[in-house]
């Protein structure tokens, strides 16, 4: 303790004790980053890249546009394009750019000292990168995607698009994926139990509320696509026919599934840029936000009203209108939250005194851009005026003016409020002015005119148009507005490195700003703070030029650095009161290991060596199994001393460990999975035709029924094996045995059992869903194979306590799973036997 | 529509720019006001009427001006790459026309669009609405020249490297010359 | 149902389920002609079993609310509860309009393709 005692109080001496756990190792060591800070920036560079190229592409497509019957791309080039413009700004600049900001910020707005899974950040981007490389490598390639970036179906199933463009997309897209999933999940349980103590929910800041609700949002609108894409990819490779009218399928069902994950997107990207808003916009007016709860319930409701209204992508597929009523309606009311937060904003600007600063500058660009997005899309949403609007160039400005409106403002305004954050400089501002005016006037002479091209009878993704159709102006006067544009986007990157490069320093919170994330030294050290605050009114009405200070010099909680372990605080998720002592994972190379193990599935079925996929699970299998063994190993006390007299235990044994509620949100993003399943299957039942299928041959029901009950002995197990470290062996050896047999007996029903899937999409659906099954068949005998071994090797119960109870979810879960798979098979054959209803 | 959200957005920035220009601009409105009047009070009848107009005129629009059915003409529109055929299932004789669609004037027609391959839209911008043909489905929609004379269609779905060329063209034709048209008979020009 | 922002929610989960019931019945109900039969005063059963999905939808936002004012109880802080009690409230109240205003068109649009 005598070391201890030196650091107490010295903020000198403590920051260096800090910064040599928390710190990233130069060299290689880079590889085995997890500090939320690396992350969180490496997001950010990698978006920005992504969304240079994004940009270029653009141009590109600008230059062909410019006049008609030009000849500067073909047909091919020109889909590859536009199909990679739209593919790189959603899925590889706008959400990863969010999901950086987020990892990097959310911790510091908090009050801790880092995500609840640093790995499992790592992990992500690593994933995020390889995929997104993936991409870009095939447009190198020149065999990038070229179906559009919604991938409509049959134009790019096998028969219309046989080369490997497709796959590209659907396996690339899938991997990045992966990334935001896991992205999502980190943010919920970060924001549920890693805040600083006193942090009641009414507390919290609000761009917390915002991303608890995009990362909910992302937790249950990625699956869709996910499936969507595991199937299109499947009938590719597998010829298993979804998507295929002629034996079952229906290109319909590609259309719910992307769009029911679209739609949602859309405000997926909007809301953290909101949160940013909400965030930026108080400290610029200086008076708190205005409506703090009626703010949160808007953005509640928000998330569910945007998962009601995918079908208004798709009111002219032949959908009945009152079932377009339905979507419409809800399209119509989404504007209403979106409303409370504009006039939310405007009412604290009213009662505040307003800077005119440059995020402000951008605050303004954000209005006038996103309120005129705002409007076309309520009139989009109507559905007589979308059945002459739909696929036309006003689509494409209105879906610019709601995305550059609602995220690309907003993030250039928090660009230039935060980068101060991270590199401790203060802008110039000679170029800023003139950057915004350049892409404010060149966005809307590009975007405002292609209202009027799409009103004139232009429909996107042409590549030329004849001069007699009289687009041809309008045209050139976009073109000509992009290039301002771009030429707008290069100021602001030359504005940043003269910043970088010659930014001037400053002492503590340039902004005046009331939230913890300026309570400490900039750029910020990896730890974020010396020592955890307490806070004790709304996390945006504190000072931190007092709370800064205080913090540095170690009197907060955990203010001694101790075993050089990585340590957070785990509270309460309603009261914030703590509860735990969170030991974090210290930097390692198992995220990058795992991610290449990944890469190499995903690469060897881009490039159909289906037979060495097996090795690569195995590897990534393997990974996870190690990143088990490193957690903390040694744990004497119940009580640990945290500061101010203060003592939790540590998170092994707390009641609700972060890990705890992680499995819980995996479970729910594979539960929508899996329901979107079973709805796509009935939904061919409804809407395919060629139903029902001819001499369909069942799987034999007992044996299924024999499957499923096999399966639920995980579950029955996993209960015996909590009893006592005895049971532990026979309950786990039962759960292992029941997986064994039942995933023999699920994966021989579904090769040996069933008519071939490729015969009818009913099979293919079966087929599908005693996979699944299986699937999770082997994940829980993994579970149950590890659990044994720890109850061989380490004699103490409370160890394992958590283990169990984790592998317990997984156990039930893959019960419901099985015994839901024999009733859909059983209501499948009903429907198709019985002819119907 | 134009003219309701030019009002709405010279309102909210006009707002904005008050706010934050004009000192003490709102300030006698308190905040909760602020919120209930431009979050819910202006917009909640606005987006009611919108929609429910569009809902009656939708309904107005799918059954093409007319209340019986026995008054359409059904036209069978099959889509593939890249170039949309036209058959006339109630016109005797009549031969498979291709990127050319004869239509009466004056009577509601209704387009049966299927396709062979991938999906494609039918799209005639001046004669309204828009309807997709997706493979193993045929979908309906309703159409209705009121004089006589040429419109441009095209293809509004992307459908693969062909979809800019994939243009039509409708004539419309007095009832009386319809027919003999459509079987053939009849040299427009 | 014990987390309160799972009660918070609540409401809109009610929303969601009864949009997906009433949205999979229309289509199920297309699918197999319950449109075209018509019986005593309604002209197709499909509309009949729709609207009667709404309503009982619309009951059970509105009692889910009802429920909600009633279980006001003090799970934290007295502000952390007011603040959980007032943003569920308002939630629960977006959710009844919107049921009402989503679904309002299964009174009289057209039920099926033609």
């Amino acid at each position: 303790m005598t070391e201890n005692q030196s650091i107490h109080h010295n903020p000198i001496a403590l920051h260096k004790a800090l910064d040599r756990i928390w710190g990233t190792k130069p060299g290689w060591g880079r590889l085995a980053a997890v500090n939320h800070n690396v992350i969180g920036v490496r997001f950010m560079l990698t978006a920005l890249v992504f969304f240079a190229i994004g940009g270029v592409l653009a141009m590109l497509i600008r230059t062909q546009l410019a006049s008609s019957q030009s000849v500067f791309m073909d047909a091919e080039t020109y889909g590859q394009v536009f199909t990679m413009h739209g593919t790189i700004m959603m899925f590889l600049f706008a959400i990863p750019f969010f999901e950086g900001m987020a990892i990097y910020l959310l911790p510091k707005l908090l009050g801790t000292r880092d995500l609840a899974f640093p790995r499992l950040g790592a992990y992500g981007y690593w994933c995020y990168l390889f995929g997104g490389m993936i991409l870009i490598g095939a447009l190198l390639a020149g065999v990038a995607p070229n179906s559009g970036w919604f991938m409509y179906t049959p134009l790019s199933s096998s028969v219309y698009a046989p080369g490997i463009n497709s796959d590209v997309w659907l396996l690339g897209i899938t991997f990045v994926e992966i990334s935001a999933l896991s992205a999502a999940v980190e943010i919920i349980v970060t924001i549920m139990k890693i805040r600083a103590p006193g942090m009641s929910l009414d507390r919290m800041p609000i761009f917390a509320w915002y991303m608890l609700v995009v990362a909910t949002m992302m937790l249950i609108g990625f699956p869709p696509l996910i499936l969507g894409s595991i199937l299109l990819e499947v009938e590719r490779a597998f010829d298993l026919p979804f998507f295929d009218p002629t034996r079952g399928g229906d290109p319909l069902l590609w259309q719910h599934l992307f769009w029911l994950f679209g739609h949602p997107e859309v405000y997926i990207i909007f809301l953290p840029a909101a949160g940013a808003i909400s965030t930026i916009l108080p400290v610029l007016a200086g008076t708190p936000l205005a409506g703090y709860r009626m703010i949160v319930a808007a953005i509640v409701s928000m998330a569910f009203l945007s998962f009601g209204l995918w079908v208004h992508h798709m009111y002219t597929v032949g959908i009945p209108h009152v079932a377009l009523s339905f979507f419409s309606a809800a399209s119509a009311l989404v504007a209403i939250p979106t409303a409370i937060q504009i006039f939310a904003w405007l009412a604290t600007l009213a009662h505040g005194r307003p800077r005119f600063s440059i995020p402000m500058l951008h605050i303004f660009g954000f209005f006038f851009v996103f309120v005129i997005g705002g409007l076309t899309g309520v009139m989009l949403a109507m559905v007589p005026f979308d059945w002459q609007a739909h696929d036309t160039h006003f689509v494409v400005a209105h879906l610019h003016y709601v995305l550059v409106g609602g995220f690309i403002f907003p993030m250039l305004a928090m660009a230039y409020y935060w980068v101060p954050h991270l590199t401790g400089k203060q802008p110039v501002q000679h170029l800023s002015h003139a950057a915004f005016w350049m892409i404010f006037i060149g966005f809307n002479v590009t975007f405002f005119f292609m209202h009027l091209t799409g009103l004139r009878g232009m429909p996107r993704r042409i590549f030329e148009y004849p001069p007699e159709f009289g687009w041809e102006v309008l045209n050139f006067v976009s073109s000509m507005g992009s290039f301002v544009m771009a030429m707008g986007f290069a100021l602001v990157a030359l504005d940043f490195i003269l910043l970088f490069k010659f930014g001037r320093a400053f002492r503590r919170n340039p902004w005046k700003a009331g939230t913890l994330e300026w309570a400490m030294p900039t750029p910020p050290p990896p730890y974020n703070f010396a020592s955890i605050p307490r806070i004790d009114n709304r996390a945006d009405l504190l000072d931190p030029d007092v709370i800064g200070p205080h913090l540095a010099a170690g009197r907060g909680y955990l203010g001694i650095p101790r075993d050089d372990r990585m340590e957070v605080l785990g509270v309460n998720s309603v009261t914030g009161e703590p509860e735990q002592l969170v030991l974090l994972p210290r930097q390692t190379f198992l995220p990058f290991w795992t991610a290449v193990a990944t890469g190499s599935f995903f690469l060897l079925m881009l490039f159909k060596f289906y037979w060495a996929t097996p090795v690569a699970l195995s590897a990534v299998i393997l990974c996870f199994c190690l990143w088990s063994r490193s957690g903390p190993s040694s744990f004497d006390d119940d009580a640990v001393p945290i500061g101010h007299g203060e003592t939790v235990p540590v998170h092994i044994r707390a009641e609700s460990p972060p890990s705890y509620l992680a499995m819980v949100l995996t479970l729910v993003a594979d539960a929508t999975l899996y329901i979107s399943l079973l709805f796509g299957c009935l939904f061919l039942w409804i809407s395919a035709p060629n139903w029902p299928p001819e001499n369909v041959q069942n799987p034999n029901l007992w044996l299924l029924i024999l499957a499923a009950t096999t399966m639920s002995l995980g579950s029955l197990g996993s209960r015996i094996s909590k009893k006592s470290a005895h049971m532990s062996l026979v309950g786990n050896g039962l759960a292992f045995a029941g997986y064994l047999i039942s995933t023999g007996l699920f994966i021989s029903i579904a090769f040996y059992s069933l008519a071939p899937a490729s015969v009818h999409a009913a099979t293919a659906s079966l087929f599908v869903v005693f996979c699944y099954v299986t699937l999770h068949g082997v994940v829980g005998s993994i579970f149950a194979a590890h659990a044994l071994w720890r109850a061989l090797r380490d004699h103490d119960m409370s160890v394992r306590a958590l283990d169990l109870k984790i592998g317990g979810l997984w156990h039930d879960y893959s019960a419901a799973s099985g015994f839901g798979a024999v009733g859909f098979c059983l209501l499948l054959d009903s429907l198709v036997h019985g002819g119907g209803l | 529509m134009l003219w309701g959200s030019f009002a709405l957005f010279t309102l909210v920035l006009g707002l904005f720019l008050a706010a934050v220009l004009v000192p003490r601009f709102g300030r006698g409105v308190s905040q909760t006001r602020w919120i209930i009047l431009g979050g819910l009070v202006l917009p909640l009848p606005v987006l009611t009427g919108l929609t429910f107009y569009a809902f009656a005129e939708g309904e107005f629009l799918l059954k093409g001006a007319v209340s019986e059915a026995d008054e359409v003409l059904e036209i069978r529109a099959t889509g593939r790459m890249w170039q949309w055929q036209f058959s006339y299932p109630s016109v005797s004789g009549s031969p498979v026309h291709t990127d050319l669609l004869h239509i009466p004037a004056g009577r509601t027609v209704e387009i049966i669009a299927e396709s062979e391959d991938v999906i494609h839209s039918f799209w005639v911008p001046r004669l309204g609405g828009k309807i997709d043909a997706v493979p193993g489905h045929s979908n309906r929609l309703r159409i209705r020249a009121d004089q006589p004379g040429r419109y441009g269609g095209i293809c509004s779905e992307y459908c693969g490297t062909g979809h800019a060329g994939m243009q039509f063209e409708v004539q419309a034709h007095r009832q009386e010359d319809f027919r003999e048209v459509v079987t053939g008979g009849f040299r427009h020009d | 149902m014990r987390h309160p922002l799972l009660l918070v929610i609540l409401a809109f989960v009610v929303w969601s389920g009864t949009f997906l019931l009433v949205y999979a019945t229309q289509a199920t109900g297309c699918s197999v002609g319950w449109h075209n039969d018509e019986i005593a005063f309604w002209r197709s059963p499909l509309r009949f079993i729709l609207i009667v999905l709404v309503i009982i939808g619309l009951v059970a936002i509105v009692g889910t609310l009802a429920w909600l004012r009633r279980r006001n109880t003090l799970t934290a802080a007295l502000e952390t509860s007011t603040f959980l009690d007032d943003v569920k409230t308002y939630v629960a109240i977006g959710a009844i309009f919107s049921s009402a205003f989503c679904f309002a068109g299964v009174f009289w649009l057209t039920l099926c393709p033609l």
